[in-house]
């Protein structure tokens, strides 16, 4: 038991995070897929469906921290996007993050 | 009172009325233009005077259509004053001939469906002169809360997210909602359930009935590369391929653009905020730099008048210039 429940923690911290490519493997793919349908309802509009961008830029290939974007979707950038704290869960914004980190 | 030939009308049918053209026709003239449908064909007219024609005809009534105003957009270049510009159109409708029924918003009332800005909007139109505004979302209007926001200020005597119908002088208006369920291709969807219900309120009305169908993203398929078409509009518009006269309006591509198909006339309404590019004439959609000066030239309004009896709806353009 000793062994095993710091695997146990690592594992769920992985989650908690995401399932970020941090910990070392790429995020459960219905969470990338969760992601996905949150962007369709709420990104795309501006970052286009394919978030090559649009009137937003384009998200593929974002060279920033799971914490960088969660925050930005949270807070979101004053007359140019939605901030999204208190309309979207953790969760969601998780699976954003997770979706966003996914486009290379 | 200002009189139509004050402003400018677009030549949709590229037949020589075009902006010199029509103001060179309105020195003589001193008419206003109005679009017909007639028989399946879009066709243009001069009128003595549109109020002098809606006295002639009885149960005429007109409407106004108004869209992507996107309050709380705000962009050096394309425009820092969406506020002003709204303004504007608001001074347009209220300077017609007649004051229109009603208004039609037809989405993207706000950029970021924050409650300051639908509080600013709602303020805003306070100042029409028209006795009712209906509205339906934008993709804009229902970020990350699904519409909520939204809903609570603009929903009321709707169904689902937003759907609506009502009947004025006979003619039966439906609001759909296209913008909730963005689909993988970009488009927009109506869904199964907004779906069975426009088949159950389309279903006792007689073939003869006049239908003007409104809703952000068109229906029927502009530029499906930048997702300007609606995924099931087609199962809509099988709905209403039995009625005699359909007039479709819709925003969400902040141009106009119209087209026949049968008994169904297309119209896309301009922005009252900023432009687009032309389908494919730019790499992506988005807000459109413009020369300051031109900016007016491609905002506007779009006034609808029906006259009963009369097979069409004639719609004005107007720009704010």
């Amino acid at each position: 038991m000793k062994i095993l429940r710091p695997i146990f923690v690592l594992t769920a911290l992985a989650l908690m995070a995401g399932g970020r490519a941090d910990a070392g493997a790429g995020p459960p793919a219905t969470i990338v897929a969760n992601g996905r349908a949150l962007f369709l309802r709420n990104c795309a509009h501006c970052h286009g469906a394919d978030a090559h961008g649009d009137d937003g830029p384009d998200l593929h290939g974002l060279d920033l921290p799971d914490s960088w974007i969660a925050n930005r979707i949270r807070k979101g950038k004053k007359g140019q996007m939605t901030a999204f704290a208190g309309k979207l869960q953790d969760a969601d914004i998780e699976a954003l993050v997770a979706y966003v980190q996914s486009l290379k | 009172m200002k009189t139509r030939e004050k402003y400018i009308v677009h030549d949709h049918d590229r037949d020589g009325l075009d902006r010199r053209g029509f103001l060179e026709c309105m020195a003589w003239a001193g008419t206003g233009m109005l679009w017909t449908v007639s028989g399946g064909l879009l066709g243009s007219s001069l009128l003595a005077s549109r109020a002098g024609a809606a006295e002639a005809a009885k149960g005429a009534f007109s409407f106004v259509q108004i869209s992507d105003s996107h309050i709380g957009f705000n962009k050096e270049g394309v425009n820092t004053d969406v506020v002003g510009t709204l303004q504007e159109a608001i001074a347009r409708i209220n300077a017609l001939p007649e004051a229109p029924d009603f208004v039609l918003h037809t989405g993207d009332l706000t950029h970021l469906a924050e409650a300051d800005e639908f509080d600013t909007l709602d303020q805003l139109l306070k100042s029409v002169k028209t006795q009712q505004i209906f509205f339906v979302p934008g993709e804009h209007d229902v970020t990350g809360d699904n519409g909520k926001l939204y809903l609570e200020r603009f929903g009321k005597n709707t169904k689902g997210e937003g759907w609506q119908a009502f009947d004025h002088n006979g003619v039966h208006f439906v609001g759909l909602v296209n913008v909730v369920d963005i689909q993988q291709n970009g488009l927009g969807s109506l869904g199964t359930e907004q779906l069975a219900w426009l088949e159950a309120d389309l279903k006792d009305r007689s073939s003869e009935t006049p239908v003007v169908v409104f809703a952000h993203i068109p229906l029927w398929s502009v530029y499906p590369q930048w997702g300007w078409g609606t995924d099931d509009g087609a199962q809509a518009l099988g709905y209403l391929k039995r009625f005699g006269s359909v007039t479709v309006l819709n925003g969400h591509i902040h141009q106009t653009m119209k087209k026949v198909e049968g008994s169904v006339t297309f119209h896309t309404a301009m922005s009252t905020a900023f432009p687009q590019p032309e389908p494919g004439k730019a790499p992506k959609p988005g807000p459109m730099k413009v020369d300051a000066g031109k900016l007016r030239e491609h905002l506007g309004i779009t006034d609808v008048n029906y006259t009963e009896g009369k097979s069409s709806l004639a719609i004005v353009d107007t720009t704010l210039i």
